[in-house]
C-alpha cells in the first residue's frame, strides 16, 4: 500500500469461514491487525475484553442471539468512539441508522478499505 | 288486477300466465300464497326464479318470516321445506341464523337503505361449520302496499377465501424465497470474490495477479447487474434508464471510487426491456465501462467522462458507451492483450441480434450497440 500503515485493530464477524479469511487478507495486506468472530457474541466478548479497537465490520444476518444489526447499534451505544461498516447479500435494512455504513455484498475491497482508512484516521486523529 | 312490481321490474299477468314455471312442484309458504291469491301465476314465476337461481335464496315476509325459500337452499344448509317453510329466518335450524351481523343486515341496513350487495358473515353452521357466507339482500316493495319482501341471496364464498389467502400466501413464500435466494446468490459471490482476491494476493506473477483481479471485478459487476435486475423486476419488464442509471452509479462506486475525477453518467430516453435482455445489456455497460477506465485515461489525474447513452424507437435501440480518453490511434476495441471484454460484448450484441460499432479518434472513444429489427426481419421473411 502507498499509505502509511494504519495498524489499527479492526473486528470482522461473518459466519462464513472462508469470507472470514478473505476479509482478514484484506485488512492484514492494508495493514491492519483483525480479530475475527463467527457471531455477534464472540465479537462481543473481544470489545469487552480488548480496549482498542477502531472498527467494527460485521455481516448483518448472522445465526445466534443477535444479528449484525443489533450488533452494530449495541457497539454504538457502548462504545461509541468505534466505527461501523455492515455488508449484507440482503438489501440494507431499514431500521439501520443512516449514519451507519453499508456494503452490499459481494462489496469492492477498495471501497471498504477506502471508508476503513477515513475512519481509522478520523479517530485516531480524535483520540490524539 | 294491478300489475307485480318486483324493483324495476314491471309483470305483465298476460305474460306471466304463458310463463308456467314449476307450478306443480312449487313449495312456497302459506302467506305468500294469500296475500297473492289470483295471481298464482305470479307466485309460479317467482317460485321458478328462486328455484332457477344457483346460490341459496330465502323470500323473507316483513317478519322476516320464510315465505319461499330455493332448492339449493335446502341442500346447501342441509334443511327441509317442512322445517324452513311458514318458519322464522332467526328460528331456523335450532337458531343457527340468528347471526349478529345478520340481524344488523335485516334488521338496520335493509329497511334504510333497501339493497345490500356483497354482505360477508362467517358463521359455524350445524354439520357445515364454519362457513363464509356472501349475502346480496334487496327489499321488494309492491304496489298498492301490500307488504313488502325481502330476496336474501346467499353465497357460499369460503373456498374462494380460503383459496384466496392461499394463494396471498403462496405469492409471500414466492417473495421470501426469491429474496432468500439471492441472499444466497450474493453470499455465494461474495466467497468466490474472496477466494478469488486470495489467490491474487497469494501467486507472485504480476500478469496473473492483473488477470486473478480482473476476475474479482467481474465477479463484483455480475453481483452488481443481478442486484439491478433484481431491485427492478417487480413486473417482468425492466426500465431500462432507472435500471442502467442504478447500475451505473454502483459501478462508479467500486470501479472509479473517490481517487479518480472521472465521472459517469447515462443520458436518453430509455425504454423497457425483458430481464433477460436487460441483464445483456447491464453487461455490455459494465465491461465496457471497464474497459474504458482501464484504457481511455492513462493519466490518474486526468478529468474524464464516461457517457451511456441509451434510446429506442419501437422495437429499434440503440446503446452507446463514450469516453473523452485518449482514444486508440488504431480504432482498436481494446488492447489486444485483454480481447475478452471484445469477445463478452461481441458475444452479447449477437444474443440481442445488435451490432457493435467502434469509433475511436483523438476526442475519445464511442462504442454502439444498435439493434435495428426491420433488416434482419426482412431477410427472414424472404
Amino acid at each position: 500500500m502507498i499509505d502509511i500503515s494504519p495498524n489499527a485493530l479492526i473486528v470482522f464477524v461473518d459466519d462464513d469461514v472462508v469470507e472470514r479469511m478473505g476479509a482478514s487478507v484484506m485488512f492484514v495486506d492494508a495493514g491492519y491487525r483483525v480479530l475475527e468472530a463467527g457471531d455477534a457474541d464472540e465479537a462481543l466478548g473481544f470489545f469487552e475484553t480488548t480496549p482498542d479497537i477502531r472498527l467494527l465490520f460485521t455481516d448483518v444476518s448472522m445465526p445466534g442471539s443477535m444479528s449484525g444489526s443489533d450488533l452494530a447499534r449495541h457497539v454504538a451505544e457502548r462504545w461509541p468512539g468505534v466505527g461501523i461498516i455492515l455488508a449484507s447479500g440482503r438489501p440494507r435494512p431499514h431500521q439501520l441508522p443512516l449514519n451507519m455504513l453499508f456494503h452490499d455484498k459481494p462489496y469492492e475491497p477498495a471501497a471498504v478499505l477506502r471508508q476503513a482508512r477515513e475512519i481509522t484516521t478520523q479517530l485516531g486523529q480524535v483520540a490524539d | 288486477m294491478g300489475n307485480l312490481r318486483i324493483g324495476l321490474l314491471t309483470l305483465d299477468p298476460s305474460l306471466v300466465s304463458r310463463t308456467e314455471i314449476g307450478r306443480g312442484g312449487s313449495i312456497l309458504g302459506t302467506g305468500f300464497r294469500e296475500q297473492f291469491t289470483g295471481i298464482a301465476d305470479a307466485w309460479a314465476l317467482a317460485q321458478g326464479i328462486v328455484d332457477t337461481v344457483r346460490e341459496p335464496v330465502l323470500v323473507l315476509d316483513n317478519n322476516l318470516r320464510v315465505i319461499a325459500a330455493s332448492r339449493s337452499f335446502y341442500s346447501a344448509f342441509k334443511v327441509s321445506p317442512e322445517d324452513t317453510n311458514g318458519r322464522l329466518l332467526y328460528a331456523l335450524g335450532d337458531g343457527q341464523w340468528d347471526i349478529p351481523k345478520l340481524r344488523v343486515l335485516l334488521e338496520k341496513i335493509i329497511p334504510e337503505q333497501g339493497v345490500m350487495e356483497g354482505y360477508e358473515v362467517e358463521h359455524e353452521f350445524l354439520g357445515l361449520g364454519s362457513r363464509t357466507i356472501c349475502l346480496n339482500a334487496r327489499q321488494v316493495f309492491y304496489e298498492g302496499g301490500a307488504g313488502t319482501t325481502i330476496l336474501l341471496g346467499m353465497e357460499d364464498v369460503t373456498e374462494r377465501r380460503i383459496l384466496e389467502r392461499e394463494k396471498d400466501e403462496l405469492l409471500r413464500q414466492k417473495d421470501t424465497l426469491l429474496e432468500e435466494l439471492q441472499h444466497r446468490i450474493a453470499n455465494s459471490l461474495q466467497i468466490i470474490a474472496s477466494i478469488i482476491l486470495m489467490k491474487a494476493r497469494a501467486v507472485q506473477s504480476e500478469e496473473t495477479r492483473f488477470h486473478l483481479e480482473d476476475a474479482h471485478k467481474r465477479v463484483l459487476s455480475i453481483a452488481a447487474v443481478q442486484r439491478q435486475l433484481h431491485a427492478s423486476a417487480t413486473a417482468g419488464a425492466i426500465e431500462i434508464a432507472p435500471y442502467l442509471s442504478k447500475l451505473c452509479e454502483s459501478l462508479a462506486r467500486s470501479m472509479i471510487g473517490d481517487t479518480r475525477p472521472i465521472s459517469l453518467k447515462v443520458i436518453g430516453e430509455g425504454g423497457s426491456a425483458t430481464s433477460r435482455q436487460a441483464e445483456s445489456l447491464g453487461l455490455i455497460v459494465t465491461e465496457l465501462v471497464m474497459n474504458a477506465l482501464k484504457h481511455a485515461f492513462p493519466d490518474e489525474k486526468a478529468k474524464g467522462q464516461i457517457t451511456v447513452a441509451y434510446d429506442m424507437i419501437g422495437t429499434n435501440w440503440k446503446l452507446s458507451i463514450s469516453d473523452n480518453g485518449i482514444g486508440k490511434p488504431h480504432g482498436g476495441f481494446a488492447q489486444p492483450k485483454s480481447g475478452l471484454g471484445t469477445g463478452i460484448v461481441k458475444a452479447l450484441a449477437n444474443q440481442l441480434d445488435a451490432q457493435v460499432e467502434t469509433l475511436s479518434g483523438a476526442k475519445g472513444t464511442t462504442v454502439s450497440i444498435t439493434h435495428a429489427t426491420f433488416p434482419t426481419n426482412a431477410v427472414r421473411a424472404a
